[in-house]
């Protein structure tokens, strides 16, 4: 049995042996030239073209990056708003304190004393 | 009109030049293109991107190396290039399936490829073989199909692929392997 199969192996391997080259098929340079007009094909271009392209993409990137940066406001920190805060704190606490109100000036107060 | 005097000839964009080129090497871009995708269309599709890209790129082409080579390198790029394009697409196809009910999807069939070059009495056993050779890693497809179909050297194959002689009689041997273990599978199933 694998004498058969071994044997049938080789015989389907060797079924390429006196293969012939097959032909294109008729009127193959009509087509082609067919198909050249259809899509015009410069030399060259394609490759040429690709560079500029990935420059100007490039170009386009750095360009709204550079905007981007530029029009950045700087965001409140939490130690300006904390600052804040503390000093709205300390402005509430001495507006209170009638003995030294801070909406007045120190000469005022000095002379109503 | 000599190999060189054909070179010039086309980076002039000489008419006349590329049509024997085309003429010269028609059979040759075709046949090999066949090998590998086993399909009468897609091989000539195959065949006019190759030629259409000699005429593009014969500028970039150094006069070290034969012609042919060169020919034969762009032909085997292009054919293994529609096999990865029809592989996604028939894994494209497969989750597409997915979503359409049974009368939409249309049914799978393989044809068995029949080489026009083979003789009438080894027709169904050169399928058989073709069958197998569709199933051949990339490298080991192309080994093959330019040492049985096109006759070249491992030499030439070694030029053509980029690779020393000892690799490509590596490829060769791992082709033949490969192809036994399958075609034995098929053989003991039927």
């Amino acid at each position: 049995m694998k004498h058969e199969v071994s044997e049938r192996i080789g015989h389907l391997i060797s079924s390429l042996d006196q293969i012939k080259r097959a032909p294109a098929p008729a009127y193959f340079y009509t087509q082609l030239r067919a198909r050249m007009e259809h899509s015009p094909v410069i030399p060259q271009e394609g490759i040429q073209l690709r560079p500029a392209l990935a420059l100007v993409v490039m170009l386009l990137l750095l360009l709204v990056n550079t905007v981007l940066i530029l029009n950045r406001t700087p965001a409140p920190t939490f130690a300006d708003s904390n600052d804040k805060e503390e000093s709205q704190h300390w402005s509430n606490e001495y507006a209170s304190n009638d003995q030294f109100p801070l909406n007045e000036s120190y000469a005022n107060w000095a002379s109503n004393k | 009109m000599t190999e060189l005097e054909l070179i010039e000839g086309l980076k002039r964009g000489d008419e006349s030049a590329f049509r024997k080129l085309v003429e010269q090497y028609q059979d040759l871009v075709y046949n090999t293109a066949l090998g590998v995708v086993q399909n009468a269309a897609d091989a000539e599709d195959v065949a006019q991107e190759v030629f259409i890209q000699i005429f593009r790129s014969i500028g970039t082409f150094k006069s070290e190396a034969k012609l042919s080579t060169w020919i034969y390198r762009i032909t085997t790029t292009r054919a293994l290039d529609l096999l990865r394009a029809r592989k996604s697409k028939k894994r494209f196809g497969l989750l597409k399936r997915l979503w359409e009910t049974e009368e939409e999807s249309p049914l799978d069939t393989i044809e068995d490829f029949n080489h026009p070059g083979v003789a009438l009495e080894r027709k169904e056993d050169a399928a058989k073989l073709f069958e197998a050779i569709g199933q051949l890693p990339e490298n080991q497809k192309v080994a093959f199909v330019l040492h049985k179909l096109e006759g070249l050297s491992y030499q030439e194959i070694s030029e053509i692929m980029g690779n020393t002689v000892p690799a490509v009689e590596s490829l060769m041997h791992r082709a033949r392997l490969n192809l036994k273990k399958f075609l034995e599978k098929k053989i003991l199933n039927s």
